[in-house]
């Protein structure tokens, strides 16, 4: 993983799905506009944090807070947003099919569970489908693994389907 | 080919549509996918891969719809194939070999062969030593081409190349030798039209017909050449000769240039990508005379490049010049003077066609074109309002009875036999002492006779055969002339 990436793993570590990034990244883009704007304007960051998100608003000032940067410094802050956009951008993607609506914490165990037997830096793109009956669909790097129950009932009558019709 | 469900659960691999731009799709995924391997979208729609980075795989696709953002694609493990078979005969085909018009189903070839092959080496290949009958004394005479030759037809717009080319496909149809037409881009009445010649003049079951309409989408005109080839090898293969016409070059060129502009290749001269020369060249190498296992077999493969006024040094033009073993120019001015074919003698080239000429026919070449060269110092310096003498009068009197000679209807294909006959009798001016015309209605006669009476065709081939030079040949035809005349008109 990127050098740009650990910097930042902290907030990286907590976006989980894609909605999450996008609206990450839409904050981000709307504090940069802002801090150019406020060159001209002559006001301050607490302003342009506050018409963002107050849970992005809170990551980045923790962000702030935790690199000691100064606020003042304008164009400090700038590379500094621009960095974490790209950051952002090298998180991989995995690609899920699920048959439910999966609720923030089901994504919270997920996301655990590919932490630990993966590595961190993922996240998710999840798509529902109820045509899948149960369990999930996996795209990830190109590779595509159909763990649904769809599949497996359709798998077991092709395979068994002399032996299912007999028994009947 | 089977449906895109059936892929993804096969190959287990999976793309996305990044970007699309026009025919030119790039795709993400798809991590063991290989280039010119067919991949297919979620929609139906076929593309073929170009290129591969990184992170990214460029895939040319061959539908008109467009491919929205984020759809999803799936390998297929096959490359672009075309199917290959006899029943290719009589049929309009696209470059998937599918029937072009939906009202013309048939049942397709099962065997199918890769469209991309390696040319086969040098040591398949041999001299090319037989000439191929055009049935044009124009050309048969003046600018022969062999079998297995790759001579380019070069000219303007409406100059006849297509005329000429039909004329020569007629008469190797005739002969039995397939020929296959790649029609690149074309409108769909000349399409049409041209598959109604080739029924009209009933040699429709020895052509195939690979063609695109200029509404068709751009990856399925580009890929027709190819297409083409690879169905000519088929035929060389199964021991025929083969006769491909690719009509034509300069348009397959336009479509490879937007192909590659949407695919931000670098542009290089008039836009063209740098590797247009490889482009059309390693389509060139894949025509020549080649020794099979059904003996030596050839591809005669005739690419046509449109010139602009009449401009030889254009860029397409002069690279295909360079890749193949001479040219044709037709000229618009010599058509504008009623001149059918309106080939130009003094700048059409042939590198290997007289090499399959026999002693004879190079003799009469010869004095052909010595007498046009004469001729057109003459009519030049006629032109400064000089009193010409007589003998001048005369040279030139002759020039227009051997040019009138040259100038056949489009829909005559003389042998060639009987072309070094007439213009022998020609030559020494017996035709012209019979009153007979060496062309229309006498010559159409004349035709008929040597192709229905075996007889006379037979002591025809043989005084030809037995001849060396055009000497020689005026002598027999000084003595016996007159009865070979009668024997052939009455």
């Amino acid at each position: 993983m990127d050098k740009n990436t650990l910097m930042h793993l902290d907030i990286v570590e907590s976006l989980r799905t894609i909605q999450d990034v996008d609206l990450f990244v839409r904050d981000i883009d709307t504090l940069s506009q802002m801090l150019f704007d406020l060159e001209a304007k002559d006001t301050s960051l607490k302003q342009a944090l506050d018409l963002i998100s107050t849970e992005s608003a809170a990551k980045i000032t923790k962000l702030f807070w935790e690199k000691q940067l100064d606020t003042n410094d304008r164009t400090a802050v700038t590379e500094f947003l621009k960095t974490l956009k790209t950051s952002i951008g090298q998180l991989k993607i995995i690609k899920l099919v699920l048959a439910f609506d999966p609720t923030r914490k089901t994504i919270e165990n997920i996301h655990k569970f590919v932490e630990k037997n993966i590595e961190k830096g993922y996240i998710f793109d999840i798509e529902v489908s109820e045509d899948i009956l149960g369990g999930t669909i996996i795209m990830f790097n190109g590779k595509y693994n159909d763990f649904s129950l769809k599949k497996s009932i359709e798998d077991v009558f092709k395979n068994k389907r002399e032996e299912i019709l007999k028994r009947n | 080919m089977k449906d895109f469900q059936y892929y993804l659960d096969s190959i287990a691999e999976i793309g996305f549509v990044e970007k699309a731009f026009g025919a030119i799709v790039y795709v993400t995924g798809l991590p063991t996918v290989k280039i010119d391997e067919i991949v297919l979208f979620e929609t139906g729609s076929i593309g073929v891969v170009q290129s591969l980075t990184s992170d990214l795989i460029e895939v040319l696709i061959f539908t008109k719809e467009s491919i929205t953002h984020g759809s999803r694609v799936v390998r297929t493990n096959e490359t672009f194939s075309v199917p290959v078979g006899m029943e290719l005969l009589g049929k309009t085909i696209d470059s998937f070999g599918n029937p072009l018009s939906k009202m013309n189903p048939f049942k397709k070839p099962t065997k199918s062969r890769e469209i991309n092959t390696p040319n086969a080496g040098i040591m398949s290949r041999k001299t090319i030593a037989r000439q191929l009958e055009t049935g044009i004394p124009a050309v048969d005479l003046i600018m022969p081409i062999g079998f297995g030759q790759r001579e380019l037809i070069l000219g303007d717009r409406k100059t006849g190349k297509t005329s000429f080319l039909m004329q020569t496909i007629l008469s190797q149809a005739k002969q039995k030798h397939i020929c296959v037409y790649a029609a690149i881009g074309k409108k769909r009445l000349d399409i049409k039209n041209l598959e109604d010649f080739f029924k009209k003049n009933k040699v429709f079951d020895q052509i195939v017909l690979v063609a695109t309409g200029f509404d068709d989408p751009i990856g399925l005109s580009y890929m027709v050449p190819y297409s083409a080839m690879t169905i000519s090898e088929y035929f060389r293969d199964e021991g025929y000769d083969v006769l491909l016409v690719l009509d034509d070059l300069t348009t397959h060129a336009k479509f490879y240039r937007e192909l590659a502009l949407l695919g931000k290749r670098f542009p290089g001269r008039n836009s063209y990508p740098g590797d247009i020369f490889y482009a059309h060249a390693k389509l060139m190498e894949r025509a020549g005379n080649f020794q099979t296992s059904k003996g030596e077999k050839a591809i005669t493969c005739l690419p046509i490049a449109e010139t602009i006024q009449g401009d030889l040094s254009g860029y397409i033009q002069t690279n295909i010049m360079s890749m193949t073993d001479g040219h044709l120019y037709f000229d618009s001015d010599l058509f504008a003077k009623g001149r059918r074919p309106a080939v130009n003698p003094f700048l059409s080239v042939t590198r290997v066609g007289r090499q399959t000429q026999s002693s004879l026919k190079r003799s009469i070449n010869r004095e052909i074109l010595s007498l046009f060269t004469i001729a057109e110092k003459m009519q030049n310096f006629s032109h400064f309002g000089a009193e010409l003498t007589e003998s001048s009068k005369i040279t030139l009197a002759f020039n227009d009875q051997v040019v009138k000679f040259l100038d056949q209807d489009s829909s005559i294909a003389i042998p060639v036999n009987l072309q070094i006959i007439l213009f022998s009798m020609l030559w020494d001016n017996l035709l012209r002492r019979k009153n007979i015309e060496p062309v229309s209605k006498d010559i159409d006669k004349i035709i008929e006779k040597y192709n229905t009476k075996p007889k006379i065709k037979s002591i025809i081939d043989e005084i030809v055969t037995k001849t060396e030079t055009l000497n020689d040949m005026l002598k027999i035809i000084s003595e016996k002339g007159d009865i070979l005349l009668s024997l052939v008109k009455d």
